[in-house]
């Protein structure tokens, strides 16, 4: 107990980082200001909630303070979730308690975007804590990150809360800070699904240290791991939350794969045109990064774990657009630039506004496509389509 | 001419005399001797016996790769070969065309540039009897060529590990496969391309000329080459060298000789601004009707079929970047070109076809810039031991299995074809054309892609389109709506718009969803015998005078 402990609390590892100081918060401040003005006026777009899933969680939420802990699902009586129910996300249910309570729809908005100001106010401490050069760059590319980006972090769901922890944990990673790295792995599993993510992300950023001779980060990878284990026993539906991580994490990618049909858009693949269109800069920053690396024959130091991190999860976002853009996302923009999308993001309001406008009757299913002219991967084969190739 | 005394300007109006070839190239000579490259060129590895035997062994791997997936069918693989393999077949008859007289309703009747008159050319040994056998043969020659020229050019360059230029391509997944199994002119073109990039890093100024005048005769897109002398020019900027003005000057001077060198070449800036702005235009804005190679790939494609060279060039970057190592000229070249195809590639997926090659060379190109700076292989094993070792073999075998399975699922892909009803229906339908059409009777065909299965089988008869609808659509917009409108079964006097508008005396009917209401109305029109009924495609014939004579006469029912 007392070695763990000890590295627990071993906070002269921590490597040192430049302080904030009053310049570095007036940036901080400056980000949140902004960045709450501008998704606001996207979030605002439309009177309602972005987006489909936003109305089951605030109506959870709503049920949740109502009600409290339910052990079943009653309004689902032909899935497993009326039996067997884990709240995936229980804790941004509970975040949004407060914010329900005043109203249904407005004050979850002002949540959603508060919680991407926060995420861009965390980018700008990061940067300016790295001494990264153009500390406020960064976090405003976020402004430049797609149409599709931009509409997904609109929507009121939990991957906004665990965008903001998979980021602070890597900063985490990063500083050596394990008493946060811990806490943080201990919140994971109460606030999202992918209870599997930050062991994850320890161990890109394991083979990141690898790969520099630095050894691989043993006691961070089992505090990660423990405190993964202490939030799933922690979580009011611990008996079935494995069985719905293999559900979602395993059963729903698969199908994603198998019935495209049958799921929703957000499991489409993007096509070649929506990264080049989209996220073009972004994307092919990656490469433009590369390549100022390699002429310059300079040896990269901290970026690249970033740099690595985001490579892994480039294989799975182009596979499934949404589940691990927000990782890619994130992790994108403090470490790699590719140029203004100012041109994309003149079209945001109108999307946000159209989207909703045209949600009505489309339910969950196929609500992305028409409404934002997003190209997403069409089966070459189909009915229509010449032969010549 | 200023710039060329004792050549006159008729020169180029007339068909080249020898006398007057060697006039200009002496003179071109000259420009080559007072623009004199401005460094010394990098000494190139010499080629030895072991080495020729090594690329003999790569050559004969590839088309012994190439030719499996070639001879999966024994019919042309893709649509496009049977108009290339017919088109050779009738150059070799009538010499080069001015005109096009198979396409009634396309700007090619009148104004026709043969886009790819050399690869037609290169076509014409290898017809055979049944134009299929040896059309089948070049194809898979071309295709292991380009695995041996990568590997050759390796070699050259100073790349460790050449041989692997072979796999590498292979294990560029079924789309790039696939697309190297087609009897179509980019085999060449891509031969091309890959020869100037490595002549353009040996700054050679007679083969860049050579290569810059062939390419223009090969292929339409004939404004490539200029392009990566440009990005060469650009990779050496970033280098910290002068632009390469010389190997610029001397590919447009190659392109500009090409292009009046072409027998088309009063018609090849129309052909090229249709081919080159219109075609890709359409491809985004009239998507349903183009070919599906205009489609962009899939992130699961990129991910699962050709992932391993997309993020081979990301790893790539990555290790460079750790390691510290400065890039060669070589590398940034190749790096900057397998971007920019990469961007192309993400908009149209048939431009994976250049992607894969130039991707190939950075990747052995910047394994060899790390040996070079003491970060080779010796050096991570002695630095990592075990795990590198292990890291190493793995990459091994991902990259054989990675081989084998683009090499299987391309078969295999290649193979079902054969059974494309589809395909099979639509080459009946060809052959039955061939038996009973007059020459010269024009057909209707509601699809532009039908026309070269039955051009292949029927070259006696006239069509509508080929190629692409952009070349109906530049030739007359109301007539291209009329025939969308009537394909689609939204002309109500459609069975009698075809016969007067579109002359025709024969009606093909592709049984596709979109044309279903069309094929109802020529089934119920009294006007029409229907002659011919293939599972995915119909046949009728007005029955007209004309029509009956044919019937009774030529069909004999």
């Amino acid at each position: 107990m007392k070695r763990l402990l000890d590295i627990l609390f071993a906070w002269r590892e921590l490597e040192a980082l430049r302080p904030l100081g009053v310049r570095g918060w007036a940036l901080v401040m400056a980000v949140f200001v902004l960045a709450t003005l501008s998704l606001g006026a996207e979030q605002f777009a439309t009177p309602k909630l972005v987006g489909a899933d936003g109305y089951f969680h605030t109506r959870m939420a709503t049920v949740m303070a109502e009600e409290g802990l339910g052990q079943g699902f009653r309004w689902t009586q032909a899935s497993v979730w009326k039996d067997r129910f884990a709240d995936k996300e229980f804790l941004f249910h509970v975040l949004l308690m407060p914010f329900v309570a005043l109203d249904d729809v407005i004050a979850p908005k002002v949540l959603t975007v508060l919680l991407m100001a926060l995420l861009a106010s965390l980018l700008a401490a990061m940067a300016w804590r790295h001494a990264w050069p153009w500390p406020w760059l960064w976090p405003s590319m976020l402004a430049g990150a797609g149409v599709l980006f931009h509409l997904r972090v609109s929507m009121t769901r939990p991957h906004l809360l665990s965008i903001l922890l998979v980021v602070m944990a890597a900063q985490a990673l990063l500083r050596k800070h394990r008493p946060l790295l811990l806490g943080l792995a201990i919140l994971f599993p109460l606030v999202y699904t992918a209870a599997h993510m930050l062991l994850a992300l320890c161990l890109v950023y394991g083979v990141a240290r690898l790969v520099m001779r630095q050894g691989f980060p043993w006691r961070e990878f089992a505090l990660v791991l423990g405190g993964t284990a202490i939030g799933l026993l922690l979580h009011p539906h611990r008996d079935h939350l494995i069985y719905l991580w293999h559900l979602v994490n395993i059963q729903v990618v698969t199908n994603a794969f198998d019935r495209l049909g049958a799921l929703a858009v957000e499991f489409l693949p993007p096509d070649g045109r929506l990264l080049l269109v989209d996220v073009g800069p972004l994307f092919l920053g990656v490469f433009g990064v590369g390549l100022a690396f390699s002429l310059l024959g300079k040896k990269s130091q901290s970026g690249d774990r970033f740099f690595l991190s985001c490579q892994c999860s480039l294989p799975l976002s182009l596979s499934e657009h949404s589940t691990f853009r927000r990782v890619l996302g994130a992790l994108f923009h403090p470490v790699h630039g590719g140029g203004s999308q100012g041109f994309v993001a003149g079209f945001r309001c109108e999307s946000l506004a159209e989207e909703t406008s045209g949600m009505g009757g489309a339910g969950h299913h196929g609500f992305h496509r028409g409404a934002f002219g997003l190209h997403f991967a069409d089966k070459p084969g189909d009915p229509g389509h010449s032969l010549k190739r | 001419m200023a710039w060329a005394p004792g050549l006159n300007l008729p020169f180029f109006h007339r068909a080249m005399e020898m006398g007057e070839v060697l006039d200009f190239l002496a003179l071109s000579r000259r420009w080559l001797t007072w623009l004199k490259p401005d460094d010394v060129e990098p000494p190139l590895r010499p080629l030895t016996w072991r080495i020729w035997l090594a690329l003999g062994a790569v050559f004969l791997f590839s088309l012994m790769a190439t030719a499996s997936i070639q001879f999966s069918q024994f019919g042309l693989v893709g649509a496009d070969g049977h108009y290339h393999v017919r088109l050779a077949k009738v150059v070799s008859e009538q010499g080069p065309l001015d005109a096009f007289e198979w396409t009634q309703t396309s700007i090619n009747r009148d104004r026709f540039m043969d886009k790819e008159f050399l690869f037609h050319v290169l076509l014409i040994p290898f017809l055979g009897d049944d134009l299929r056998t040896g059309p089948k043969i070049l194809t898979a020659l071309l295709a292991a060529l380009l695995m041996t020229l990568l590997a050759w050019i390796a070699w050259r360059q100073g790349m460790p590990l050449f041989w692997l230029a072979a796999l590498l391509l292979l294990a560029a997944g079924t789309n790039f496969n696939f697309r190297m199994a087609l009897t179509r002119p980019h085999l060449l073109s891509v031969l091309l391309a890959v020869g100037t990039a490595y002549l353009l890093l040996r700054r050679h100024g007679w083969g860049l000329l050579l290569l810059a005048t062939l390419f223009p005769l090969c292929y339409t897109a004939f404004h490539l080459l200029p392009l990566l002398a440009v990005i060469y020019g650009v990779a050496r900027l970033l280098h910290g060298k002068r632009f390469a003005w010389r190997e610029l000057a001397l590919v447009l001077v190659g392109t500009g000789l090409g292009f009046l060198l072409h027998p088309n070449r009063a018609n090849m800036a129309y052909h090229w601004y249709l081919q080159n702005v219109e075609v890709i235009a359409n491809a985004w804005r009239l998507a349903p009707l183009m070919g599906v190679e205009f489609l962009a790939p899939s992130g699961r494609m990129l991910v699962w079929d050709c992932g391993l060279l997309l993020f081979g060039t990301l790893g790539a970057m990555l290790l460079t970047m750790l390691s510290g190592v400065k890039s060669s000229l070589r590398s940034t070249f190749f790096l900057l070109l397998s971007m920019g195809f990469l961007v192309m590639f993400l908009s149209i997926t048939r431009l994976v076809e250049y992607w894969v090659p130039f991707t190939a060379l950075f990747l052995l190109s910047t394994a060899g810039d790390w040996r070079d700076a003491g970060h080779g292989l010796g050096r991570w094993l002695k630095d990592y031991g075990r795990l590198a070792s292990v890291v190493l073999i793995g990459l091994g075998m991902m990259l054989v299995l990675m081989s084998l399975r683009g090499l299987v699922l391309t078969q295999q892909e290649v193979a079902e074809e054969k059974v494309n009803e589809r395909i099979l229906s639509y080459e009946a339908g060809g052959r039955f054309l061939a038996r009973h059409v007059p020459a010269r009777d024009q057909v209707f065909t509601c699809g532009w892609d039908t026309f070269v299965f039955l051009f292949y089988h029927a070259p006696q008869a006239h069509y509508l389109v080929h190629l692409d609808p952009t070349f109906m659509l530049a030739y007359d917009v109301d007539l291209f709506d009329l025939w969308i409108r009537i394909g689609e079964g939204r002309q109500a006097d459609a069975i009698d718009r075809v016969r007067n508008d579109f002359k025709a005396r024969w009606i093909f009917i592709e049984h596709q969803e979109g044309y279903a209401k069309f094929l109802e109305q020529a089934r119920r029109s009294t006007q029409l015998l229907p002659v011919f009924e293939g599972p995915q495609s119909s046949v009728f014939l007005y029955s007209d005078a004309h029509g009956v004579a044919l019937i009774a006469g030529a069909i004999g029912l």
